[in-house]
């Protein structure tokens, strides 16, 4: 049914996609400064659809809906002028915290143009500013370290101590890379009691994916707990480890002297975890310092690493690659990085982290996990996925050249309030296909999670008025699109779109980490039965953004 | 359809009826057949040792005219697949490995889950093939330990499987 696949021989084929745009990396993300203090911002969005910007022949006016009245809107030309008005820079990461008008986002991003546009599953949706937020324009910051493996949380203050690994009894095959076991020679022994006496070198580490054994390499141990301090001890031996702390002690001290308050790991740390400014600064004041660096003491060697000459000969004569070790398992031992497989050593597993976002204009955060290495709930989960109408693609024509194709977008409303949808097709695009939506102004029954069990079709409640669109069932609304594309290639369309529902006030509007309204209205739905909250106020919020859309590739003529 | 099986069966041998077993097979004392597993001699008879363990929704197929030899204390776990010509004592082939026509397994090889071999070629003794890319190595095999478990996961199948399965005998 699909025209997808071309021909072999013609190059690649572009897939259809629904992207949205984060204002951050929209192609006119400039456009603000001025518009924002002008009265333009005050234009409500239904001049706005009325100026509808298509190209199609046909522009729709909204009131009577898909009904051919074929009225140019007086006003288009006007309101395109405000819209597309040259204005000064303004840095997009500036202290704002009111929304930016629909104008401004219009204004924005008119262009077919996809970089910096993303799938709605790689975005967020910031609740305070009501605007999309990708993730360059939002930031991490570490909530917890914690072993995979044994779920243990590690403790900050302690994880560069222990190099950033699991200090437990955690390790990795030194071939495969896969979780060791602890065995005994001795399978009677299912629990190790401290008490008890075992034979001398009684447990071993055991992979049992490739079957490697610690025994392979001379390795045993007298209890099963504690491992990784044995390890550690032979590891803190090595001629290379050792020259490195030593190398580290002598930097150090020379940072500590010049005015860097922290050492080199710990301030990188906390440029992580506090953001670019921060990091910014570290970068200068590295710099600066050095300009002036050459007082550094010269530092001597104090383990001289001794030439090789037995491993190259080892190495020339060597016939099947598997008698060396691969250049994987060379790097995951960094400190000797041997060719021989004799001397791999298993390596404690490298510790994870949990991370929240924030973002990065209002400071709110947008996810939070639990602190529990545990748990994997979210505290916060501010993903656009449940917040902005998500637009799939139900049904799509092969798309020719100079010829009507109908295609079917979906919308679906992951909140639990009824939304109210306003679409308008970008005239921005290169080339600027012929795009006509046949009902730009719609609404989306809330999300119920009783529906996620239906099948079939529930239309809206009777009684209510009929909107003119394609299909309407649970949560979602399906509306038609008549794509003219107009020269052969991929054919992408931006599309605006106004999203309006109502949403619960929030309590407070101060930087505290709040639950945000999505997760209290949860329990809206059950609203009749439960006493109503006297406070609870609704405000009508509106939200605007940017997609692309594209309809994969346009063939010149029917035949080919 | 099919003729029925010719079985020599040892009477310390543990075969579960509701299994398929086609051609003729002759299984070694202390050999455990699970139900739902696959036996085909196809072509000659398949012979096991004893002590294997052949696990549900196993397949081992012998299409030429040459008896497949299987030799003791080896492991068939769930799913795995053996068209093999000739596998040696004490190898374990993992969930869902598959082992090619024409091949022959030596000793304590193991076959990691979802592993393959190729065809028509010899495996050393200790050779373990695993993970996604079908690595291959051989291993110091320390099968000591290994041994015993084996010894004690047989014992405990026949004891439970004769409590909910009836079992075959030679016909």
């Amino acid at each position: 049914m699909l025209a997808i696949d071309a021909p072999p021989g013609q190059g690649k084929t572009h897939q259809p996609f629904v992207h949205y745009r984060c204002l951050c990396s929209s192609p006119g993300s400039s456009a603000t400064a001025s518009t924002k203090s002008s009265s333009s911002s005050i234009h409500d969005h239904e001049a706005d659809s009325t100026a509808a910007g298509t190209s199609s022949a046909a522009d729709m006016n909204i009131d009577n809906t898909a009904a051919s009245s074929s009225s140019p809107a007086p006003s288009s030309a006007g309101a395109l002028i405000v819209r597309a008005s040259p204005t000064s820079h303004e840095s997009l990461f500036s202290e704002h915290h009111n929304p930016r008008s629909t104008e401004e986002i219009f204004a924005s991003g008119n262009s077919s143009d996809e970089h910096g546009s993303m799938s709605l599953s790689r975005l967020y949706f910031c609740d305070s500013c009501g605007e999309i937020r990708c993730p360059k324009c939002t930031q991490d910051e570490i909530v917890c370290y914690y072993c995979p493996n044994c779920l243990f949380d590690v403790p900050t203050a302690s994880v560069k101590s222990e190099k950033h690994k699991c200090s437990r009894n955690c390790f990795e095959c030194p071939i495969c890379q896969n979780t060791l076991s602890v065995v005994s020679d001795d399978p009677d022994v299912s629990l190790y009691t401290p008490g008890m006496t075992t034979a001398a070198g009684q447990y071993h580490l055991s992979c049992n994916m490739c079957q490697w054994n610690s025994n392979e390499i001379g390795m045993t141990f007298d209890k099963p707990t504690g491992l990784a301090v044995q390890l550690q001890k032979a590891e803190d031996g090595l001629p290379d480890v050792k020259e490195f702390g030593r190398l580290k002690d002598h930097l150090e001290k020379y940072f500590r002297v010049h005015g860097l308050k922290q050492g080199l790991p710990s301030s990188l740390l906390s440029s992580i975890q506090s953001g670019t400014l921060q990091s910014l600064r570290y970068v200068s004041s590295t710099n600066h310092k050095a300009q002036q660096s050459d007082d550094i003491a010269h530092y001597t060697p104090a383990v001289q690493v001794v030439e090789d000459t037995e491993n190259l000969e080892k190495l020339m004569s060597i016939t099947s690659l598997d008698e060396t070790t691969s250049m994987k398992q060379r790097l995951l031992q960094l400190q000797n990085q041997t060719y021989s497989t004799q001397r791999l050593q298993p390596q404690r597993i490298h510790l994870r982290i949990k991370k929240s976002r924030r973002c990065r204009s209002c400071r709110h955060i947008l996810v939070n996990p639990e602190q529990k290495a545990q748990a994997t709930r979210f505290k916060i989960n501010l993903v656009a996925l449940n917040q902005l109408p998500n637009i799939t693609i139900a049904h799509i024509q092969p798309m020719i050249v100079q010829t009507v194709s109908t295609v079917i977008l979906r919308f679906t409303n992951p909140r639990q309030e009824e939304a109210h949808v306003s679409l308008e097709a970008g005239d921005g695009a290169n080339p600027n296909h012929g795009v006509r939506i046949l009902s730009e102004n719609f609404t989306i029954a809330p999300f119920n999670e009783v529906w996620e069990y239906e099948v079939g079709t529930l239309t809206a409640p009777p009684g209510q008025a009929q909107e003119d669109v394609y299909d309407k069932t649970a949560n979602s609304t399906s509306i038609m699109l008549y794509i003219t594309p107009v020269a052969p290639g991929e054919v992408k369309i931006p599309l605006f779109v106004t999203f309006s529902f109502k949403a619960r006030k929030l309590q407070t509007e101060t930087g505290s980490p709040k639950l945000p309204s999505q997760l209290v209205l949860s329990g809206a739905a059950g609203r009749d039965s439960m006493p109503p909250a006297p406070e609870v106020e609704y405000v009508d919020k509106k939200v605007s953004f940017w997609t692309v859309i594209g309809f994969g590739d346009a063939v010149p003529t029917l035949s080919s | 359809m099919m003729s029925r099986p010719k079985l020599t069966i040892s009477t310390r041998a543990l075969v579960c009826q509701d299994n398929d077993l086609r051609g003729e097979i002759i299984v070694g004392a202390g050999t455990v057949l699970h139900p739902q597993c696959r036996v085909w001699a196809t072509g000659g008879p398949i012979m096991f040792g004893s002590g294997n363990i052949v696990e549900e929704h196993v397949v081992i197929i012998n299409r030429g005219p040459e008896p497949l030899i299987i030799g003791d204390h080896n492991v068939f776990e769930v799913g795995s697949v053996m068209e093999g010509m000739k596998i040696g004592n004490r190898n374990t082939l993992e969930v869902k490995a598959h082992v090619k026509t024409g091949t022959w397994l030596g000793d304590e090889c193991v076959i990691g889950t979802v592993c393959s071999t190729h065809e028509n070629e010899i495996l050393p003794d200790r050779t373990v093939i695993y993970g996604d890319k079908n690595d291959r190595r051989i291993y110091s095999g320390n099968k000591a330990n290994q041994m015993s478990v084996h010894m004690r996961h047989l014992e405990y199948l026949m004891q439970t499987l004769p409590k909910f399965n009836h079992s075959r005998t030679s016909t």
